[in-house]
């Protein structure tokens, strides 16, 4: 049985925890994140060849850099999401420079970025190469939707299967 | 000096242990540069030889190994401190040892002093057995269970193995051990704790969580009652040796937990139990002695056994009602305030009362709502939780969300074929269940409750019908995840089943199910 710790980061309102609420089974209600600033959950995934990999998630309230506390709560990581809001450009850029201070502390960790919210075709304000400077780190990007679930589960198999390899810690 | 070619002709004369004794010597010659391999080759023989007759190398030993010692910590202190760890652990312990010791000695002098009629019969076991007087103090009232243990990889917080005592489950483990380190890390940052320092224990109400961390590993147990100083002891052997047996497959971890089931012998010894004797095992001498004192006392002190007597026979008596458990009671202020659960179909406190000539006046009586199992049957909560208030119509749609039962395999968490068309209709009834609740001003709660066949609530039945508990509420979510927030999963085992008895193979199947139970706050 091989377990991971994963971590959710990206600015307020752009949709980790449901996400998370999703995809995965959780005991602690979410007023964990207003009084603990976190909340862990579990999922147990089966890769393609046949591996259970149980995935520890957590969900960390929305900052807009990686602050102190936050930094208590990333130690002994595998992978992480940046999450950013496909309809909010100014939540890329949050997550975007996020992902290159995660990179700078945990070089060995796997990441993907998530465009959430695809559901929301009319309001989608991201450029065509919003991207491409995220995908030229080797990590893939997602659009994600927390509503219609399209692409939350692909983006959680892709991250467990690449820790899973990895003896990234 | 002989010409070269005559040379070869007389080396060519040496027969073979000449020619031999030459290449020794060819050899030592060579070796006499002091090169880095002759001298590597030869050093430990050299420092065994040096040392052996009159210790001179330790010496000069004395200041290299210091400045390296000092360096090694000027680099890295982890490393040193890490390599210590099992060590140091045990030779402080034995140092505290015979400090507690000495501590003991002098408390028990100033214990004898004090005088109560619970402490004179200690004393009086003590002189009668010849065991210290503290020691008995400490027999009688640190009593304790340990009911959880959790191994966690220190940096990640990731559970690497645990041990209950069955029928003990929680939560799920995974996630209490990773919040168990948020919470830490959350109470720590928060109270600016200086690195080294770090919270060791969590109290709530009877249950305290006592963590140990070693450099790599941490051990929590969760503990009934008031434990002693030996439990820490114990998790502290327990870590130490971990961290001996698992020291590279800790600082190699990368998620795989399965090297740790070799730690499971090690945890379960920590799962101890420090139970109060019974009272019927008391010596006659010490009961002849209390008997003694207690005839002694005055005439108010008689009153006051008297009353005690006449409350312990009121909590019995509710105790024993069907439908009603004393879960806590305390004496405040010349009253007893009793905190019960109580099913609505028991009978009232006030009868129970009425039937043994209790003044309930002299009582606080606090009452929560429960379901009973002594009812046998288990209907929908809100039926019989709130029967008198709750609106009609919310009673009927819960008594309908009840009566969808998702029925599962044989000792299996797998749903039979054909209920999957069940989940939809759920989510229409908890939609509807949710948003009317609202319109009449009412929160819902609901329960995905797993049940099992059965009559043995063991650590099977418990897992299974948690099983399903939680498969149910995937798929629930799966289809209705805006009403995620409002379902949770919970694992009855046998404590709830749809049908009392089982009388038939279709009482069984009813009972390998998960119903979803409403209530309204």
């Amino acid at each position: 049985m091989i377990k991971k710790k994963l971590c959710l980061l990206g600015p307020l309102g752009v949709g980790k925890t449901s996400l998370i609420r999703r995809y995965v089974l959780h005991v602690y209600s979410e007023e964990y994140l207003c009084t603990v600033g976190v909340k862990v959950d579990k999922k147990t995934v089966r890769l393609a060849n046949g591996m259970d990999v149980v995935l520890m998630i957590w969900d960390m309230e929305g900052q807009g850099d990686i602050g102190a506390f936050a930094e208590t709560y990333l130690r002994g990581l595998s992978g992480y999401f940046l999450v950013a809001d496909g309809t909010r450009p100014t939540t890329l850029s949050t997550a975007l420079s996020i992902g290159t201070a995660m990179r700078e502390m945990f070089p060995a960790a796997r990441s993907s970025l998530l465009f959430n919210k695809a559901d929301l075709g009319d309001a989608w304000a991201l450029p065509d190469d919003a991207a491409v400077s995220f995908l030229s780190t080797g990590n893939p990007v997602f659009r994600t939707s927390a509503l219609d679930g399209r692409g939350v589960e692909d983006a959680f198999l892709d991250i467990a299967g690449r820790m899973a390899s990895g003896s990234d810690g | 000096m002989a010409e070269p070619d005559a040379l070869g002709d007389r080396l060519g004369r040496l027969d073979p242990q000449e020619l031999h004794n030459l290449e020794t010597l060819r050899r030592r010659l060579e070796g006499s540069a002091l090169t880095p391999r002759a001298v590597g080759e030869v050093l430990p023989e050299a420092i065994a030889l040096g040392d052996g007759a009159d210790g001179r190398l330790a010496g000069p030993m004395v200041g290299v190994t210091e400045r390296a010692i000092e360096r090694s910590v000027g680099e890295d202190p982890e490393r040193l401190s890490t390599a210590l760890f099992p060590i140091i652990g045990a030779a402080i312990r034995k140092a505290m040892d015979k400090l507690v010791a000495d501590m003991m000695q002098t408390v028990n002098a100033g214990l004898e002093r004090a005088l109560s009629f619970k402490r004179l019969s200690w004393r009086f076991e003590s002189w009668r057995t010849g065991v210290p007087f503290l020691e008995i103090v400490m027999r009688e009232t640190l009593l304790y269970r340990v009911e959880h243990v959790f191994l966690m990889h220190r940096e990640s917080g990731i559970l690497l193995r645990e041990a209950s005592i069955p029928g003990t489950g929680s939560a799920d483990s995974d996630m209490v051990a990773s919040m168990l380190g948020a919470v830490r890390d959350y109470i720590k940052d928060s109270l600016s704790l200086r690195k080294g320092e770090a919270v060791e224990a969590i109290k709530a109400g009877e249950y305290s969580l006592l963590i140990e961390d070693g450099p790599l590993a941490s051990l929590a147990v969760a503990v009934r009652g008031t434990a002693d100083p030996g439990l820490g002891n114990l998790m502290r052997e327990t870590l130490e040796g971990v961290h001996l047996k698992f020291g590279g497959a800790l600082r190699r971890f990368s998620g795989d937990v399965e090297p740790f089931a070799a730690a499971d012998p090690a945890l379960a010894r920590c799962l101890a139990v420090r139970e109060k004797r019974e009272a019927g095992a008391k010596p006659v001498y010490a009961i002849v002695a209390v008997s003694a004192l207690a005839l002694a006392a005055a005439a108010t002190l008689a009153w006051g056994i008297v009353a005690a007597r006449d409350r312990r026979g009121f909590e019995e008596a509710l105790d024993a009602e069907p439908g009603i458990v004393v879960a806590r009671s305390a004496r405040r202020a010349g009253r007893t305030e009793l905190r019960l659960l109580r099913d609505p179909r028991a009978r009232t406190v006030e009868a129970v009362a009425e039937e043994h000539g209790i003044d309930l006046s002299r009582y606080a009586v606090d009452a929560e709502a429960f379901l009973s199992p002594a009812f046998g049957d288990a209907p929908a909560a809100a039926t019989v939780l709130a029967e008198r208030t709750v609106p009609a119509e919310l009673l009927d749609l819960a008594k309908r969300l009840h009566s969808l039962s998702f029925l599962f395999e044989q000792d299996s968490g797998e749903l039979r074929t054909g209920q999957e068309g069940k989940v939809r209709e759920a989510g229409d009834l908890v939609s509807e269940i949710v948003a009317k609740a609202e319109a009449y001003g009412w929160s819902a709660a609901i329960e995905a409750v797993g049940h099992a066949a059965g009559a043995t609530q063991d650590e099977s039945a418990t897992r299974v019908s948690e099983e399903r508990a939680r498969k149910a509420y995937e798929l629930f979510v799966a289809l209705n995840a805006p009403l995620a927030g409002y379902v949770r999963p919970r694992g009855a085992g046998v404590l709830e089943p749809v049908m009392a008895t089982e009388a038939t193979e279709q009482d069984r199947e009813l009972n390998r199910s998960v119903t979803f139970e409403a209530t309204f706050r």
